[in-house]
């Protein structure tokens, strides 16, 4: 055979391994942009169903999700789908929702602790108040520490309910727990540390001789 | 002229090679002012030095107002002026005004070279009352007088014993370890080695010098030991041999190790310090105390010490406490102790060896250098002061220094010169050189092996004008002017001139080439000036009456305007111009004796040797004549004439005494008439140095008939076979020779012309490996070349020196230098011839060659050469075919076309190799970016030469091929089957993972799945709740 037409063997043989190999590096990128594209449509629908529930539940008066973020993510949202019909969605689209679910993420974690603060606060604070004098203090301080967890860390749908539910039982011990003004203003200094041997009138005396609390009564000078 | 008083004047007063010695009047006079004496801050010369003269050091160094703290050391090698100097700056703050030198405030001292010795330097002291402390001041009074009358031998056993003692109780281990101390304690108590130490001017004698030489001497040196004192190998075998069991042992490391004894050498003078203080009795506390109260003393009478120490060498023992105390400060806690500035001279050599002693206590360095005296004015205006001062009457120069010694006033000697002669200027007023002048005295310098002032006044002016001096007294006998150095004329024609000029004594010849080599231009040329001066070589002839060379009359070729020189010409001009009395005619009268016998009575010739070393001169020529037979217009070149002629056994004369095989002469001389005639005329033709003699043209036609008939003979046997009409073609095969080795390593031969043709293969080729070739037949060809190498060179070196001419050379070209003159006429005849035959003569080389002759051996060469080179050229025109028939199967026809298609494939396999990152042969891809026109033309071109080489055979095929074209088409061929093989295995490769690839996966599914998903979210974005960024 002459060179001419071992070279032309060579270099069409060279060529055609070249064209499939971009057809198999293409279909590959497509389905992992596929894959990572049902993942953040996933996240991206849990934090909006989280965004509803805070909203339903009444932990929050006001919407969460701003306009302009609401209006980003709709966009690439559509682009992908848009890109899908011809089967010409990339990792870079992918990628732009993504960092714009990331965003959304980012901001409302700021406004869930200020709601959920609001929310648990007047249940949670008074349980602390009290919690010693209640039937099952460890359940009532267990229920402050789960309180505050909540309202700490990220939100999600699970946490929105676990904060509705704790909040309720809180206030449903709270409620049990009725005491009389004088007594309710001796515990507060007692706990500010600010009570003194006047704070100790005959109606508190009473009161926690009732309760079996006057041996853990200490005088102490200030 | 009073000769006699000049030459005592000289030898007493003038040159004294110890300057304290001179008195201050002719030291004065002669004194010459040094200049760039280098001075150093400190013991260390790391820094440039300050370059001051001797002025500037008295001012800055030796005045000291302000009572500093001086040590300083005037530093130089034997003879360069050291005490010269010191003297002059201890004279100098002499006469200084009180400002300066104020003998009330400062002790002068100055310790001479003279009598330096430890005795003498003692006795110095206490001459000078430097010595205060009454003990010590006996204890050496008594040691310098005892020193005087030892018994001799006695003192040097002491001093053997001391150096034993001394090695003996050596623990220090620096040198040698204990045990071989002592191991040396007894090779030096052996008697054969005491014996030899012992010797006059054996080590122990040269200590007992350094201790108590009289005064009268100069130490040189104060190396006690020194090789020559152990390297006896008698003595070393005798005490290895039957020497006590220690000595013996030490005896068989001298003997192992020629490096030993310097080693014991070095570490025996180590001691010389220690054994002087022993011998001399004196301890190192008392050696001390010496300066030391005499600081004390000087500072109680409120006094400093200024001290002058013209040679430390005297030292030796008492060196290093002297300079201790003097190098102590005053002040401080040695505020009882005075200032001192000292001034010591030393010699370089000494200063290296006790280095230690000095490199941070001296405060000064003054190098005395060449620097300071090598110049030629300096020697100049040496000589001219030095001269001056002999002629002047001493009377009158002792009234001179008494009145303040000043140059300006200083007396003229008042010598005259019998001709007008050179003078150099001395406190403004012209003193001749004479009998010296400017040349002579600079040419005997620098012909001095150790360069000097002292060697300077030694052995040239003062050893010269002793000659003069005394041939002016005495007349007669001659010997001025001396030539130590052996300085021979410029001119070599006059020397050799003078040589052969008979009517002067062999003395006065000797002379006369001293006086033109070191006095003259170098030559005996004669001139004629004007009022009827005669000169020669520059050199005023009445200069020559005054030495006693009157009788000298030139050599001939008079140069002057008025003709030929007058006297006799040097050479004779018969046989019987003078009475047959000299060596020569003595010579003449034997050889012509000898001769006649010869052939008369039929004796042997008894100076064969000398006849047949006349008949080489005869035919092959030598220095003085040309050779009788042109042997260039015989046909054989002459340097292989000269080179076949030049041992004399090939010359025979018949009955010659002694061996001889007149079978393998080349030149046979019977027994006859002829014969006799022809050596007779050789005989007198040396005699005469010419053919100017009474009946020479008898001789000369008997010499040459000689010749003719012989001629024939002599040629054929020259040349090693029978001599045609135009001799062997020698040329002709030399440059075929040099031609066809240029082909076969491949070099290029400009063959455009015949003369360029010529000049190409006139210069050797160097072996290169460099070069490639298809076939075996082929490097083997070329190994045979190199094995054959000196046969080549051989035929090289014939080629340019037989071309060469013989008469008439190019001026000052070298015998082998590259200026030659060449018969260029044969030569390019010769290459012409060649040329037209293809370089192939291998049909006209002789049949029958004579061994290992020098002028058939290219011959011979050649006809070995040219059946191998018939067989390279077949072997590579096979070689040839294949290729193109393997590139024709590559390629298809081998025209441009199909070159340039086949190469752009090429460079499109490339481009695709790097499109899809391919990696191929990076170099062969560089090789075929060219454009593929010119590698075509290129492979066209080579194509041609091979179809060219397919159409000759034996060396014009040799040439064709020899560029190699077979080679760079054959490499082609090689990258083409190279680019082939990669083609194939990566278009292979290629389709093998295509087809492991597949088809990709079906997602149209998954695709519609994740639309609907989308969809779904936008929905539900559609319907938040949102916050609008105004509230």
């Amino acid at each position: 055979m002459r060179l001419s037409e071992i070279i032309r063997e060579s270099t069409g043989a060279i060529q055609r391994k070249g064209t499939a190999q971009a057809r198999v590096q293409s279909s590959e990128a497509y389905a992992k942009a596929l894959r990572q594209l049902a993942q953040v449509n996933s996240r991206l629908k849990r934090t909006l169903d989280c965004v509803t529930a805070i909203r339903e539940k009444g932990i929050c008066t006001e919407p969460l999700l701003q306009e302009e973020t609401r209006d980003e993510l709709w966009e690439s949202a559509n682009r992908c789908a848009g890109s899908l019909k011809e089967s010409g969605l990339t990792l870079d689209m992918v990628r732009l929702l993504q960092t714009r679910v990331d965003m959304l993420e980012e901001q409302l974690r700021p406004a869930w602790q200020a709601a959920a603060q609001g929310y648990a606060h007047g249940a949670k604070g008074y349980l602390a108040l009290i919690e010693g004098f209640t039937q099952d203090p460890q359940q009532a301080r267990s229920l402050v520490v789960r309180i505050t967890q909540a309202v700490e860390q990220p939100p999600s749908l699970e946490r929105v309910e676990e904060l509705v539910s704790d909040v309720a039982q809180a206030e449903e011990l709270t409620r049990a727990f009725a005491l009389n003004p004088e007594i309710e203003k001796f515990l507060k200094r007692v706990s500010a540390c600010q009570a003194t041997v006047a704070d100790l009138t005959p109606e508190v005396m009473k009161w926690l001789e009732e309760k079996g609390l006057s041996g853990k009564l200490q005088v102490r000078f200030g | 002229m009073n000769w006699e008083r000049y030459r005592s004047v000289m030898e007493r007063d003038a040159i004294k090679i110890d300057d304290m010695a001179t008195s201050d009047a002719y030291f004065f006079a002669t004194h010459m002012p040094f200049s760039q004496l280098e001075v150093y801050q400190g013991g260390r010369t790391g820094v440039p030095p300050r370059l001051m003269d001797e002025e500037e050091v008295f001012r800055e160094l030796i005045c000291n107002p302000e009572d500093e703290h001086r040590l300083i050391i005037v530093r130089g090698d034997n003879g360069t002026g050291k005490s010269h100097l010191i003297r002059y700056l201890k004279a100098r703050l002499e006469h200084s005004p009180a400002t300066v030198y104020n003998p009330e405030r400062e002790q002068l001292i100055f310790l001479r070279r003279l009598n330096n010795s430890v005795r003498g330097v003692f006795g110095q002291l206490l001459e000078q009352e430097v010595v205060r402390d009454p003990e010590v001041r006996e204890k050496l009074r008594k040691f310098v007088a005892s020193t005087g009358s030892k018994d001799e031998t006695a003192f040097q056993s002491d001093i053997l014993y001391a150096y034993i003692a001394a090695v003996s109780s050596d623990r220090s281990g620096r040198t040698y370890r204990a045990k071989i101390c002592e191991d040396i304690a007894s090779y030096l108590s052996d008697s054969r080695v005491r014996e030899r130490l012992l010797r006059a001017g054996g080590a122990i004698d040269r200590c007992s010098q350094i201790i108590t030489a009289p005064s009268s001497q100069v130490l040189r040196s104060t190396a006690v030991f020194t090789e020559a004192d152990f390297n006896d190998r008698e003595i070393i075998r005798n005490v290895f041999r039957r020497g006590d069991p220690q000595a013996a042992d030490f005896a068989a490391t001298l003997s192992d190790d020629a490096g030993e004894i310097t080693r014991l050498v070095g570490y025996l003078n180590r001691f010389t310090h220690e054994v002087v203080q022993r011998c001399a009795d004196i301890s190192s506390e008392s050696t001390k105390s010496v300066f030391e109260q005499l600081r004390k003393d000087l500072k109680k009478q409120g006094k400093a010490l200024t001290l002058f120490v013209e040679d430390f060498t005297g030292f030796t023992g008492i060196d290093s406490e002297l300079i201790t105390v003097l190098s102590t400060e005053h002040g401080g806690d040695y505020a009882d102790l005075c200032r001192v500035t000292a001034v010591i001279g030393i010699t370089n050599d000494y200063y290296d060896q006790f280095r230690d002693n000095f490199t941070d206590r001296v405060t000064h360095q003054v190098s005395v250098t060449d620097r300071s005296y090598g110049t030629d004015d300096f020697l100049i205006q040496l000589a001219g002061r030095y001269l001056n001062a002999i002629c002047c009457a001493p009377a009158e120069l002792q009234a001179w220094c008494r009145e303040g010694a000043e140059l300006a006033a200083l007396p003229s000697g008042g010598f005259t010169p019998p001709c007008p002669w050179e003078t150099v200027e001395v406190g403004g007023q012209e003193v001749p050189l004479y009998p010296f002048n400017r040349r002579a005295l600079l040419a005997q310098y620098r012909s001095l092996p150790v360069k000097s002032p002292r060697m300077f006044l030694r052995d040239v002016l003062r050893a010269q004008l002793k000659e003069y001096f005394d041939g002016k007294e005495y007349g007669g006998e001659w010997a001025f002017p001396l030539n130590p150095g052996h300085v021979p004329m410029a001119r070599d024609q006059h020397s050799s001139a003078i040589d052969r000029l008979e009517y002067l004594p062999a003395g006065d010849r000797a002379r006369l080439k001293s006086v033109f080599a070191l006095w003259a231009d170098g030559s005996a040329d004669m001139a004629r000036g004007s009022e009827d001066t005669v000169t020669f070589g520059g050199l005023d002839r009445r200069f020559l009456e005054d030495i006693g060379l009157a009788a000298f009359q030139g050599i001939g070729g008079d140069t002057g305007p008025d003709g030929p020189a007058p006297g006799p010409r040097a050479e004779p001009s018969a046989p019987q111009r003078k009475p047959p009395a000299d060596g020569p005619a003595r010579d003449y009268q034997r050889y012509s004796a000898d001769i006649a016998d010869w052939l008369s009575s039929g004796a042997e010739l008894r100076y064969h040797p000398d006849y047949r070393k006349w008949l080489q001169n005869f035919l092959c020529g030598d220095n003085r004549q040309c050779g009788a037979i042109d042997w260039q217009d015989a046909g054989i070149p002459a340097y292989i004439a000269a080179e076949r002629l030049s041992d004399a056994g090939v010359f025979y004369i018949e009955g010659q005494g002694g061996a001889g095989d007149a079978g393998r002469a080349l030149v046979y001389m019977d027994r006859s008439p002829e014969s006799r005639d022809a050596l007779q005329a050789l005989n007198k033709l040396r005699y005469a140095k010419g053919w100017e003699f009474e009946g020479s043209t008898y001789y000369q036609q008997r010499l040459i008939t000689w010749l003719e008939r012989n001629r024939a003979v002599i040629l054929e046997k020259v040349a090693g076979a029978a001599v045609s009409q135009d001799g062997p073609p020698v040329l002709e095969w030399c440059l075929a020779l040099q031609y066809l080795r240029a082909m076969i390593l491949g070099r290029e031969v400009d063959t455009s012309t015949p003369l360029k043709t010529v000049e190409s293969l006139m210069v050797p080729f160097q072996k290169d490996d460099g070069m490639k070739r298809e076939t075996r037949e082929w490097g083997e060809l070329v190994q045979f070349v190199y094995s054959r190498g000196d046969g080549f060179d051989s035929a090289l070196a014939l080629l340019r020196k037989a071309s060469a001419t013989m008469v008439g050379t190019i001026q000052g070209a070298r015998e082998d230098g590259e200026k030659r003159l060449y018969r260029t006429d044969e030569l390019l005849d010769a290459a012409e011839r060649l040329l037209a035959r293809d370089w192939d003569i291998e049909e006209e080389l002789p049949g029958q060659l004579p061994a290992r002759h020098m002028l058939y051996n290219p011959a011979s060469l050649l006809k070995d050469l040219y059946p191998r080179i018939r067989a390279v050229v077949d072997a590579e025109r096979t070689q040839a075919g294949q290729v193109i028939q393997a590139l024709t199967d590559y390629i298809g026809p081998l025209d441009r076309t199909g070159l340039i298609d086949a190469l752009f494939e090429v460079r499109e396999l490339f481009s695709v190799f790097n499109m899809y990152g391919i990696l191929g042969s990076s170099e062969l891809q560089a090789r075929y970016e060219k454009p593929p026109e010119e590698i075509a033309e290129r492979v066209l071109r080579q194509l041609d030469t091979l179809k060219r080489g397919a159409q000759a055979g034996g060396p014009a095929g040799l040439s064709i091929y020899s560029g190699n074209a077979l080679n760079a088409l054959s490499d082609f061929l090689r990258d083409l089957q190279h680019i082939a093989r990669m083609a194939e295995r990566e278009g292979g490769r290629a389709r093998k993972e295509t087809e492991g690839m597949g088809a990709p996966a079906d997602l149209a599914q998954l695709s519609e799945s994740a639309r609907a998903g989308m969809e779904a979210l936008c929905e539900q974005l559609d319907e938040m709740e949102v916050r609008h960024a105004a509230e």
